[in-house]
């Protein structure tokens, strides 16, 4: 019998990549809605398939 | 929240990219304290991206149906997408059969309405059966389209007759507009002394702009005899809403729309001016009008009153100009006609601003 495999609903790495550009773009700024919009910007360039931000 | 903790709300896509599930990410460093908010959160890995900082991510379901994670991120996370009261500013209110699917969408119309209008409209009025499923649905969608400027939730309104009033009221406590039907509940007063001091509050002239309201004795008792022992109930209902928000954490104040079952202009200023001596001011009304000298005599009194007219996109057909008749304070509720789509607001929307 195959045991049933454990499925993550998003690639840890894809939500480590969205990590680290949030860190650090915030490490030294507030989170306003400038630093927001570029965040979704630089998150559309990292060709995420498991994570629509 | 913490510095070093971030949330981010997102489709999931699953790792074969062929599902969508909404989800709640927590972007925590590994330094950052642990956090009960979600207990049953699914780790998805401590991670060190690039070689540098540990991170760990969690997730959590958050779809409209996921109530509970949706309050605790507006109650405890950022409060700013909670509902919040109209007061006097203009609303294109969305009630919404399919909230869900639709309320996505309106945020999207609303933000491009915000442009055109230079005003913020964002409201939304829950059907008969549907205000759970409204609340969570609003709160659901301001949060994924980063809705942080005020929007209102109204219930689905109360009838002064309905059996479980009170256990109604408590349900929908969060909600930040109540529309209570003055209907169901007929005759004066039982309390002698409310009954006195109507016969001599009304007993006077009102001078609504040019047109003067006079009430004689038998017009004045018919309106206490009609509607009386209504205002009392609903008297004691917004107390008792009052009270509940408070109890929940909630700001004290909120919208109260009153619909009157009638279009006489006399009937409405009756109501309005019994709650507002009595400390319980309407912010909206919502009278049956239909033709245009029932619209212009309504909006002079809800302009003699200081609340905002709320009425069916209908009537816009009737009386296109709604911005000159309001006075700015309109609540405009597109409820029928089938799918309400961004292009549909829209469409509204440049109706309202001419």
């Amino acid at each position: 019998m195959t045991p049933p495999v454990f499925e993550l609903p998003v690639k840890a790495s894809e939500a480590a990549a969205l990590a680290d550009i949030v860190f650090r773009a915030l490490e030294s700024r507030r989170l306003q809605e400038d630093v927001r919009n570029r965040l979704a910007t630089r998150a559309g360039t990292l060709g995420l398939t498991s994570i629509r931000p | 929240m913490h510095a070093s903790v971030y949330y981010l709300a997102a489709d999931a896509l699953g790792v074969r990219g062929d599902t969508v599930k909404p989800l709640l990410l927590r972007l925590a460093l590994a330094s950052a304290p642990a956090s009960a908010l979600y207990p049953k959160s699914l780790l998805i890995g401590r991670m060190r991206p690039d070689g540098g900082r540990e991170v760990v991510v969690n997730a959590v379901e958050f779809s409209p149906g996921d109530a509970a994670a949706l309050d605790t991120y507006a109650q405890k996370i950022d409060r700013t997408f909670l509902p919040r009261p109209q007061a006097n500013a203009p609303a294109l209110t969305v009630v919404s059969a399919d909230p869900e699917r639709e309320f996505g969408p309106a945020f999207k119309a609303f933000r491009a309405l915000q442009r055109t209008l230079g005003a913020n409209v964002a409201s939304f009025a829950a059907r008969p059966g549907l205000s759970a499923r409204t609340m969570s649905s609003a709160m659901w969608a301001a949060i994924r389209a980063g809705w942080r400027e005020a929007y209102s939730v109204e219930a689905e309104a109360l009838a002064l007759d309905q059996p479980d009033l009170l256990a109604a009221a408590r349900l929908r406590a969060g909600s930040s507009r109540f529309r209570v039907a003055l209907t169901g509940v007929a005759g004066a007063p039982e309390d002698a002394e409310l009954r006195a001091w109507a016969s001599e509050e009304f007993g006077r002239r009102f001078a609504v702009g040019p047109k003067v309201y006079q009430f004689d004795e038998e017009k004045c008792a018919a309106l206490i005899e009609r509607y009386g022992r209504a205002l009392g109930a609903l008297e004691r209902l917004v107390d008792l809403l009052r009270n509940e928000r408070v109890a929940q954490g909630l700001a004290r104040s909120f919208d109260l729309e009153i619909a009157v079952p009638s279009g006489d202009a006399g009937t409405l200023l009756f109501c309005l001016h019994w709650l507002k001596s009595r400390g319980r001011a309407a912010t909206h009304a919502a009278p049956s009008i239909g033709s245009a000298e029932e619209v212009a005599e309504a909006a002079a009194i809800a302009r003699h009153c200081g609340v905002t007219l709320s009425f069916d996109a209908e009537l816009l057909d009737t009386a296109p100009h709604a911005q000159q008749w309001t006075g700015g304070r309109w609540n405009c509720r597109l409820a029928s006609g089938g799918e309400i789509t961004a292009a549909r607001l829209q469409a509204i929307g440049a109706r309202l601003r001419l």
